[in-house]
């Protein structure tokens, strides 16, 4: 493991650029709040702080551009504190931009930040001129006592000017739209360079990835572990108290041999005489008596020691249960930090199009999963830009539909029923469902009849297809014809779901559901062909018992009927493999599984055996991917389970489906061919003449495995068993010529016909391959041809 | 008098796995550097010249057979831990992956890479699962039962007879003796190599 504790691995700029990033988020939410209250004087003090640390800290770095910018930032906030200056929505927007460069630092390592500072040199003194041309001069003697002498550029006023005319005043706007801060970047000629969230601040400087997790989390994790290590000594008590009662335990049992015995024996003794009888019953009595006292010593003990054992036990659970949890929350992020960008963003497109919008956030306080935060943010810019492009009316408009001037978006996050639902909301126009439905039969999604059949609900569904937007205009904000097809298939990524709805006039909501953590899923435990799977319950349709005589053949397929809709049928262990077991149940258990907008498919399993938390772990990398698997995980039993791939598994099930065979059978047959063929083993290091080699072998018939050196090889031929190999000379480790030699050393190997396929054509390679045993020597033009296929079939025959 | 007491053998029949886990940590432990040159003071004495030339092996009972792997390879020994089925992957060597301690570790079966026949009788209690190879790429497999650890002169292991009726050969670096017992003592890598060859 790497050593990824403490800052001190961490170089100064890194420091510096998480610094900027926190004080970047203070900076963007106060000059937005400012601009809705430009009054108060006291909302400017923590800016102007903010540019001053920043200054400080870029100086300690070396950043002479970024002390300029900030001093000039910070003098504007000292005009505006001061009561000289009130800050203007243009100066708000040079304000924003110069906070968008510190912002771009975020995404520079070191190794480009010399070139980055060479580049943005004229952006930086031209905007430090913008910001600094209404200054008034009066604010400098004000300047804090550390504003810095270096001052290395003081630009003159007249720099602006170098611009071409018109650009600074009219347009202030067009470049800060470009900065707008949204991985889609749905606008035209945006910046690349668009700065990263601040979720996905995952510096990828040091190789692995690292996040940031709350002192007081790791404090609690920390307290919790060690607590977990006492309990666990305590288990060493516990053992030595259980061993000392199986001691007593065996000592009983023994004092009870040897009084059996001893009882005899005194009886036996004696049997003649009343006297000695009468000692022997007292004597007896005597022994009896101890052996119950001691009886009666374990049983307090096994009392006492399952008492102990019972609280143990109950702190181990809490103590795992608490722990558990904390690593949990460990991975929450408030859902406001996934958030940060919007407000600037709403304001930025708003000034753009020339609305007027009201942002609210509410809940932002929601914890989320951090995964989930991220992948959260794309889908939301989406629907948001979409609210303020599509749903929201310019204020003339509103004002004629008697609704307030400005208009309200609002992004609600909540916790409901173990999911978390987000809603991006407007109070726009709304869309109008006979809009859809026309446009359904425009576009020949479906007839009219049927459209004219959709219901409302049936009808929101549309504009998450591929290739559907009803806003007539392309825009540049918005409606491209993609969009909602990308938010819907990023929130299924997610195991999440998407509703729209929509009043006409009154506006428009979109919910997400999505699961309130990635690492844990809630699952439906499956049997199939006799192994238990867990499939998500997100994607699980529904489960159904279906009569055997309900099932029929139509077309060649395996049907049944669910709600007028036809289900196809396909046995699961097809998919999974397995066998299953004999049954005489006369219904068939039947998972549904398909999407909103798929076509239902279903998968007949042994059973379902209920649901359960499971904590996902991603498969051994090992594996590469496995079909129809897309992670697994460990049950509560420590039975490890794999979770279904569920979008994967559809595909397949379709493709069965209209194939219209046995998907299994099919496999067996290959299996089966495989088996009687002809084995060859290709040893090379490069991968690309691996399998080049490999595919025009398989071609052929042949089957064919691979190593990827010399001492691979060999291990493979002394493992396996195969009648030709076709091998390389360089490689390292075990050279081809080395492999051959060693090979020929062993008597089972001594007849096995060798192919050398190799680069160097000269005589002496040539000689040194065939003199250390080999039957051919190819150069690797002999691919082109069909030399090589012509050498394997001579020296083995045909494939199979 | 009715005797009591401990009996001498209760303190032995603690759990064979956590001890040779504890043994196992000792033998993991990362060189020293006076051991790396005590190490190759060592290589430079002749073969059998004591307790320094040697190396620690696990020994481990496979099919009336006694195996050995070097310690240097076995990550831990724990219960036995059921391997569950990959789909479209698990076949031949590749048994599936189990739960090792909270984490998932891929399963191979030692006895098919050695061609050795399946475990007939039911599992047993002795039944435990080995864990060998580095930490990303570690490789679990089952053994009959555990035998402890012992060292051996690596220079003194006899070469393999020819006549090996099964793959086994392929796999075996060397033969030793241990206290009466005969064990064969498997080349760590080369398991490694057929199990990474299980995959594809």
């Amino acid at each position: 493991m790497s050593d990824d504790g403490g800052f001190a691995g961490v170089s100064l700029l890194e420091l510096f650029k998480l610094e900027a990033e926190s004080h970047c988020a203070a900076l963007t939410e106060g000059l937005l709040a400012l601009e809705k209250s430009p009054g108060d004087t006291s909302a400017v003090e923590p800016l102007m702080r903010a540019a001053h640390s920043v200054k400080g800290a870029a100086r300690i770095v070396g950043l002479d551009v970024v002390v300029t910018l900030a001093h000039v930032m910070e003098e504007c906030f000292l005009a505006a504190k001061s009561g000289k200056e009130a800050l203007s929505a243009g100066r708000v927007d040079q304000l924003l931009r110069a906070v968008d460069v510190l912002a771009e630092l975020r995404s520079i390592s070191e190794s480009e930040l010399a070139a980055w500072t060479a580049s943005q040199a004229g952006r930086i003194d031209s905007l430090v001129a913008e910001l600094k041309s209404a200054v008034p001069q009066g604010g400098e003697p004000v300047g804090s006592p550390a504003a810095p002498p270096t001052m290395s550029n003081p630009t003159p006023v007249a720099g602006a000017a170098a611009l071409p005319p018109g650009e600074t005043a009219q347009k202030p706007r067009v470049p800060a739209m470009a900065e707008v801060s949204s991985p889609v970047a749905a606008v035209p000629g945006a910046a690349v360079s668009a700065p990263t969230s601040p979720i996905s601040n995952t510096e990828a400087s040091s190789g692995g990835v690292s996040v940031r997790v709350a002192s007081d989390v790791l404090n609690r994790m920390l307290s919790l572990a060690g607590e977990s290590t006492v309990e666990a000594s305590r288990m060493q008590t516990l053992r030595a108290l259980a061993e000392n009662l199986r001691a007593r335990e065996r000592a009983v049992a023994n004092g009870l041999d040897s009084l059996r015995e001893r009882v005899h024996e005194s009886r036996r003794k004696a049997a003649g005489d009343p006297l000695m009888r009468e000692r022997s019953e007292e004597q007896i009595d005597a022994w009896l008596t101890t052996l119950g006292a001691e009886t009666g010593n374990l049983r307090g003990a096994v009392v006492e020691h399952s008492t102990r054992f019972d609280e143990s036990m109950r702190r181990v659970e809490e103590l795992s249960g608490a722990l558990y949890t904390e690593v949990l929350r460990s991975r929450m992020r408030p859902f406001s930090e996934g958030a940060s960008g919007f407000p600037r963003m709403v304001r930025d497109i708003a000034r753009q199009l020339n609305k007027s919008v009201e942002f609210q956030m509410i809940g932002g306080g929601v914890e989320v999963d951090r995964d989930i935060l991220q992948k959260l943010e794309s889908p939301l810019t989406h629907m948001i830009r979409n609210s303020l492009d599509h749903g929201v009316e310019p204020e003339a408009e509103r004002l004629a539909k008697g609704k307030p001037a400005k208009a309200t978006i609002k992004l609600i996050a909540r916790h409901q029923s173990g999911m978390l639902v987000v809603e991006v909301q407007d109070d726009g126009a709304g869309i109008d469902p006979e809009a859809i439905r026309r446009k359904v039969v425009d576009k020949k999604m479906v007839d009219e009849a049927t459209a004219a059949r959709l219901t409302r609900q049936e009808l929101m569904e549309f504009p998450f297809l591929p290739g559907f937007s009803t806003k007539q205009a392309v825009t540049e904000i918005s409606g491209r014809g993609v969009g909602l097809d990308v938010v819907m298939s990023m929130v299924q990524g997610v195991s999440g779901t998407i509703t729209l709805e929509s009043e006409p006039g009154k506006g428009t909501r979109f919910v997400m559901r999505l699961p309130v953590t990635r690492s844990v899923l809630r699952a439906a435990l499956v049997r199939i062909g006799g192994q238990l799977f867990a499939v998500p319950l997100a994607r699980l349709h529904r489960v159904a018992l279906v009569a055997r005589e309900e099932v029929s053949p139509v077309q060649g397929r395996q049907q049944f009927t669910l709600d007028d809709q036809s289900v196809g049928l396909v046995r699961a262990s097809d998919m999974m493999g397995g066998t299953d077991p004999p049954t005489d149940r006369p219904s068939l258990c039947v998972l549904v599984i398909g999407g909103r907008n798929d076509e239902l498919c279903g998968l007949i399993v042994d059973e379902v055996c209920g649901e359960e938390d499971l904590v996902i772990r991603p498969l051994d990398a090992r594996l590469g991917t496995v079909a129809h698997i897309s992670a697994a995980a460990i049950r509560a039993d420590g039975v490890p389970v794999f979770v279904v791939d569920v979008d994967d598994l559809l595909r397949s099930v379709k493709q069965s489906l209209q194939e219209g065979k046995p998907l299994g059978i099919a496999a067996k047959y290959a299996e089966a061919q495989n088996a009687s063929k002809r084995r060859i083993l290709v040893v090379d290091d490069s991968i690309t003449v691996r399998e080049v080699e490999r595919q025009l072998l398989q071609r052929r018939g042949y089957h064919v495995e691979i190593a990827v050196d010399g001492k691979e090889g060999l291990n493979a031929l002394k493992a396996g068993k195969f009648d030709l190999l076709v091998t390389d000379v360089d490689m390292p480790r075990m050279t081809g010529i080395e492999l051959i030699r060693a090979l020929r050393k062993e008597p089972r190997f001594a007849e096995l016909p060798v192919i050398i396929v190799s680069y160097k054509d000269r005589q002496e390679d040539r000689l040194a391959g065939l003199d250390a045993g080999a039957n051919a020597y190819l150069t690797k033009s002999s691919f082109h041809d069909d030399s090589l296929i012509r050498m394997v079939e001579d020296l083995i025959g045909a494939p199979v | 008098m009715i005797p009591s007491g401990h009996t001498p053998e209760q303190s032995i029949e603690r759990s064979d796995a956590g001890l040779t886990d504890s043994l196992l940590k000792l033998l993991d432990r990362p060189v020293a550097a006076d051991d790396l040159s005590r190490a190759a003071a060592d290589a430079a004495l002749p073969a059998d010249a004591g307790e320094r030339g040697r190396v620690g092996i696990v020994m481990f009972a496979l099919e009336n057979e006694t195996l050995a792997l070097p310690a240097s390879v076995v990550r831990r020994v724990t219960t036995f831990a059921p391997p569950v089925r990959i789909p479209h992957r698990s076949s031949g060597v590749l048994r599936g992956v189990c739960n090792v301690r909270g984490e998932l570790v891929l399963c191979a079966d030692l006895r098919r890479l050695l061609g050795l026949p399946a475990r007939e009788t039911e599992a047993g209690d002795s039944l435990r699962t080995m864990v060998i190879g580095p930490a990303h790429a570690s490789w679990a497999f089952e053994v009959d039962a555990l035998h402890g650890i012992g060292r051996i002169n690596r220079a003194a292991l006899a070469t393999p007879p020819l006549t090996v009726e099964h793959s086994l050969g392929a796999y075996v670096s060397g033969l030793a003796e241990l206290d009466g017992r005969k064990v064969t003592v498997l080349d760590g890598e080369r398991i490694l190599d057929g199990f990474r060859a299980g995959l594809a």
